[in-house]
């Protein structure tokens, strides 16, 4: 068979199904890392994901020759490599014993984790070998090719949640696995020889299936508390987003915020682990007595509010309030829960022991905090969020829409008169969290006008404080009220309408005291500019409140802590930024410097480069940009990431194909890149109405909605690289190698740009980056082809 | 093989390739022990820095590389955290030293630490007074370092495996505690067995991580106070008028 034959329908029918189980795989390690590790590592699996393409890219154009012509072997042996490069991948993942918080003391754990990253390569270049033999020997049919290759991918993103929620993690890796010895058999026939290579790739498989089991790491919370004596694990299970486990142990002891001085002990507890970590207690009988709550901090809003009538928690973390509430006389409790599969396991978990795991009578809404807050009924007598940062500064690039101005705004306005806002925010051994928040409701009461000072009150203990921002100002009944019982409890007041210095750190004494800092701030005296940490206000289009991190303070910073700057720093931020650097790195060195030197391809123009760089930054800036910006409508970023990734895969394969059948000229293709330019710039317009309109929809008509809106925005998009290539039918297979691997490098650092720019500059700014991509390239479109 | 020992084996082997340029000292390690004390005695400032002479002699007579695996000895006196297996860690010196100077050790003093880990820090407490009281929660940790106070012959040392959230009733009232891993309260049978004028301490963050410590005192009269110190000096936020607040 000659290279420019079609390819059969068996041929790409394995070219979607590999395409689909390498995309699903990709979405399958993000959950990996996120039980083993951290989720803010999934980077890493896209980066990995890149590398394997590169790889694979590079020994397809070195044997070009000997791929077409020894064409059946050089498809049909990745495809059986596949499944057991995913298995064994994932197997040696688990043995690789990195830690996280040892990286900024240990130089080895460098090394584990390129280890670490270094086992998921196989998966991928094998993935991407077959891709890329398709790609070579059928390149008059790049358009089908790439269509089946995107619209494989679209089924693989959008379908591995389901199969994990059905399945659970392991058995869908095992699916996926089996899958691709299924694969080989679809694309080489049912033959003797044929059958015995797909039976040994999936008896490899099915031999390494009993040695998975997916751990967190060791230095996570679930691991800890399994060592001690009489640790048990009474259930698993695998949601959309998260892994969930419960523990019992007899070492539980959970009491948050109690009294110093109380003499009661921890309520009997069972343990609900996300991810093998944050750990949530839920009480079992013998439940304390109401007085028990009185003694703990969480009860500081029942002290100003004495009795509520209704409470939203927006957050199922802090199912303690739960029982503070309820033990304050609240008659209405209520609390989200971003996914379904955490109020099914309460509920199971409440048919076993039905006087404990929540209050009774406590409604269980399944929304995000935000999205409830766009469609909640009005109004709550007290609205409560909690803030509880990772270590490290590991959230530094992660959104979230709950603390933004605009999250804190719906919060408030939900508030009864004389309702209050609650946030309860973990201390760190430097101010931050809290005097950022300070600052951005400040903010908004200013707006309001309402002055902060008499609309704020901050009690705290050693760990935590809770902030209380009343719809109305405080009256002296309410002042009085708190300090009382603070006073009683040991609890250091640190705002009050009317508190004197000398009031404030008095039980728990800290080196850095927050009163006179939070006093400044309500009064706008605070010089946050010249802060250590970055106070600006987090909004909608830059969600990141955990980023603290400022290129001025940095000289300062190593100043301060001296020797011990390394457990100070945030990590979060910087891990980002050597992410970028070290990803344009081994672009460069596996994508560029190869092509560049090894096929020396002179026949290159500027405005080639330019459009071929310009459509791989533009991808995936509009990728990146709708994954952040969709995570507001889609509850989290596991839906949010299949959503958009399928739409995009679906809209772009599709886009593909049309452009295959109609083969548009310059001109047409010049106003279609316009049109993606102009979808860029009003993506974002679009999702906030869709948001405001849709918020209270069901998660399928919400995701159908979102899909489709995506799909159309990618369709175009799709045009592009299809119709370069049919431009470039003249150019040595060199020159069109040397313009896929710029493309690839455009995609390297477009994915790990994005999300920099986003924290710097806003998602609109990213998406407005997309749009002039998308303009170059359009600019470039004229005398594109090469002779 | 199970997959600890076999992550364990990975770790031994990147480890000892990483190490194996380094110079690795026999013996004692004496000349290590008295460079670590040099560098703790400049660490820190005001009431954070180390100064107690019982202090700094004690770690000078502590075999710390005995209190960690064998492919991390050559480690052991630098002024880091080092891992003891089961996700814990082994403190930094420099935080041991101020535990240990915080809680202002004499000889005679009853004294319980919370969470032995490698038994490094029970060690040094116990070359400060005559009877140390030391629980360790996790099973394999609670083993080994009764098996390493034993060779060592730290036989002032009573060791349990157990829970330290309830203490250690059957020798309490004590005149100092040490907790070596916080939790989201102070365990309130602990502050029970706390004697009147007595001291807790208590590292709070993670312990690869920004740690502070805490001090938690009881008066003579059975008040219950905290302080927080943190052992970094830091420039809080300034006014408008460039005075710190």
């Amino acid at each position: 068979m000659r290279s420019g034959d079609t390819p059969s329908r068996r041929q790409l029918l394995a070219l979607f199904s590999v395409s689909a189980i390498l995309l699903a795989h990709q979405v399958w390690l993000t959950r990996m890392i996120a039980i083993q590790h951290w989720y803010h590592l999934a980077p890493l699996v896209i980066a990995v994901a890149l590398l394997g393409f590169g790889g694979a890219g590079i020994l397809v154009a070195r044997q070009a020759g000997a791929i077409t012509r020894h064409r059946p072997y050089w498809l049909l042996a990745p495809t059986l490599l596949l499944g057991p490069g995913m298995m064994a991948g994932v197997l040696l993942c688990g043995l690789v014993p990195l830690n996280m918080l040892a990286l900024p003391w240990q130089s080895v754990q460098i090394g584990l984790l390129a280890i670490y990253a270094l086992c998921l390569l196989p998966a991928f270049f094998f993935g991407a070998l077959f891709v890329s033999t398709c790609f070579i020997c059928w390149p008059q049919r790049a358009g089908r090719v790439y269509a089946m290759d995107m619209l494989g991918g679209a089924v693989g993103a959008l379908g591995i949640l389901p199969l994990i929620h059905s399945l659970g993690l392991e058995r869908a890796l095992l699916v996926l696995s089996l899958l691709s010895s299924l694969t080989g058999l679809v694309l080489a026939g049912v033959r003797n020889k044929t059958l015995v290579a797909c039976g040994v790739a999936a008896l490899a498989v099915l031999a390494g299936y009993p040695l998975l089991q997916l751990a967190p790491a060791e230095y996570k919370a679930q691991p800890l508390r399994q060592l001690e004596r009489g640790s048990h694990l009474l259930l698993q299970t695998d949601g959309l987003g998260h892994r969930f486990s419960v523990l019992d142990s007899p070492g539980m002891h959970a009491a948050p915020g109690l009294s110093l001085g109380s003499s009661a002990s921890a309520p009997r507890q069972w343990q609900w682990f996300t991810d093998g970590d944050s750990p949530v207690p839920l009480l079992l009988p013998p439940l304390p007595s109401p007085d028990f709550y009185h003694q703990v901090l969480g009860f500081a809003p029942y002290a100003l509010l004495p009795v509520p009538q209704r409470v939203l928690i927006l957050d199922i973390g802090a199912l303690w309030h739960a029982w503070i509430a309820s033990a304050a006389g609240a008659r209405v409790v209520a609390m989200t829960a971003e996914d379904r599969e955490s109020i099914d396991l309460l509920n199971r978990l409440k048919t076993r022991q039905p006087a404990g795991i929540y209050p009774d009578g406590m409604a269980l809404i399944r929304s995000s905090p935000r999205r409830y807050l766009a469609f909640a009924p009005c109004c709550y007598d007290i609205v409560m969020l909690t803030v509880d940062s990772p270590e490290a500064g590991m959230a530094a690039t992660q959104e979230n829409y709950s603390l933004t101005r605009q999250g804190l705004e719906a919060a408030y306005q939900k508030l009864s008169a004389g309702g209050l806002l609650v946030i309860e925010v973990q201390l760190h051994s430097i101010p931050r969290e809290t005097l950022k928040l300070v600052s951005m409701l400040t903010d908004f009461l200013n707006t309001r006008e309402r002055p902060p000072p008499e609309h704020m009150a901050i009690v705290r203990d050693w760990r935590t404080a809770v902030i209380m921002v009343g719809a109305s100002a405080l009256d002296s009944d309410a002042s009085d009220r708190l300090r009382t019982w603070a006073r009683q409890h040991q609890f250091d007041l640190v705002a009050l309408p009317g508190l004197k210095s000398g009031e404030a750190n008095r039980y728990h004494r800290l080196s850095q005291d927050y009163h006179r800092p939070v006093s400044a701030l309500l009064s706008g005296s605070a010089d946050t500019g010249q802060y250590l940490f970055d106070l600006s206000t987090a909004t909608d289009d830059r969600p990141f409140f955990f980023r603290f991190f400022r290129w001025q303070s940095l000289h300062r910073w190593l100043q301060a802590t001296g020797p011990m700057w390394r457990q100070h720093l945030d990590w979060g931020y910087l891990l980002g930024l050597c992410t970028l650097l070290v990803g344009t790195l081994l672009a460069t060195a596996l994508l560029i410097l190869p092509f560049r030197l090894a096929f020396r391809p002179h026949q290159h123009r500027r405005r080639a480069i330019t459009y071929f760089l310009a459509i791989g930054f533009g991808f995936m800036f509009v990728e990146i940009g709708l994954l952040q910006k969709l995570s507001l409508l889609l509850d989290g970023a596991a839906v949010s990431m299949s959503a958009v990734l399928a739409a995009m895969l679906a809209g772009a394969g599709t886009g593909s194909l049309c452009q295959q059948h109609w083969r548009p000229g310059s001109r047409v293709m010049f106003r279609v890149l316009v049109v993606v330019a102009l979808s860029a710039v009003i993506a974002p317009q679009i999702l906030e109405m869709l948001f405001n309109l849709g918020a209270g929809w069901s998660l399928t008509l919400r995701l159908g909605h979102v899909l489709l809106l995506i799909f159309l925005i990618s369709l175009p998009m799709g045009f592009a690289l299809p119709h370069a290539i049919g431009r470039l039918q003249n150019a040595s297979s060199a020159t069109i190698a040397w313009l896929w691997a710029l493309n690839g490098f455009a995609s390297v650092l477009g994915t790990l740009g994005a999300g920099l720019i986003a924290v710097h500059a806003g998602l609109t700014a990213v998406m407005i980056l997309a749009a002039c991509c998308y303009l170059g390239a359009a600019l470039s479109l004229k005398n594109l082809e090469l002779n | 093989m199970n997959s600890y020992s076999a992550k364990s084996w990975l770790t031994r082997l990147l480890t000892a390739l990483l190490l194996a340029t380094m110079p690795v000292t026999a013996g004692d390690r004496q000349a290590d022990r008295d460079r670590m004390v040099s560098e703790l005695s400049g660490y820190g400032y005001d009431i954070t820095l180390i100064t107690d002479d019982r202090v700094l002699s004690a770690m000078r007579t502590v075999p710390r590389h005995e209190f960690v695996p064998a492919y991390l000895q050559v480690q052991a006196y630098a002024d880091r955290p080092l891992p003891i297996g089961h996700g814990q860690t082994i403190s930094q010196p420099y935080i041991v030293a101020l535990m240990t100077q915080l809680a202002d050790i004499s000889p005679g003093m009853r004294v319980l630490e919370v969470g032995t880990g490698s038994g490094y820090q029970a060690a040094i407490l116990a070359r400060m007074t005559d009877r140390v009281y030391t629980i360790e929660i996790i099973v394999p940790l609670a083993a080994s370092a009764r098996v390493r106070f034993r060779e060592l012959g730290l036989t002032n040392i009573i060791a349990k495996e157990g829970d330290g959230y309830y203490g250690w009733k059957a020798y309490a009232p004590f005149d100092r505690i040490l907790v070596t891993a916080a939790a989201r309260h102070i365990p309130p049978p602990l502050v029970a067995q706390l004697k009147p004028g007595g001291l807790m301490v208590i590292p709070v963050g993670p312990s690869w991580g920004a740690q502070r410590l805490m001090l938690v005192r009881k008066d003579d009269s059975g008040v219950v106070t905290t302080e927080s110190l943190l052992p970094v000096r830091f420039v809080p936020l300034v006014s408008k008028q460039n005075a710190e607040w």
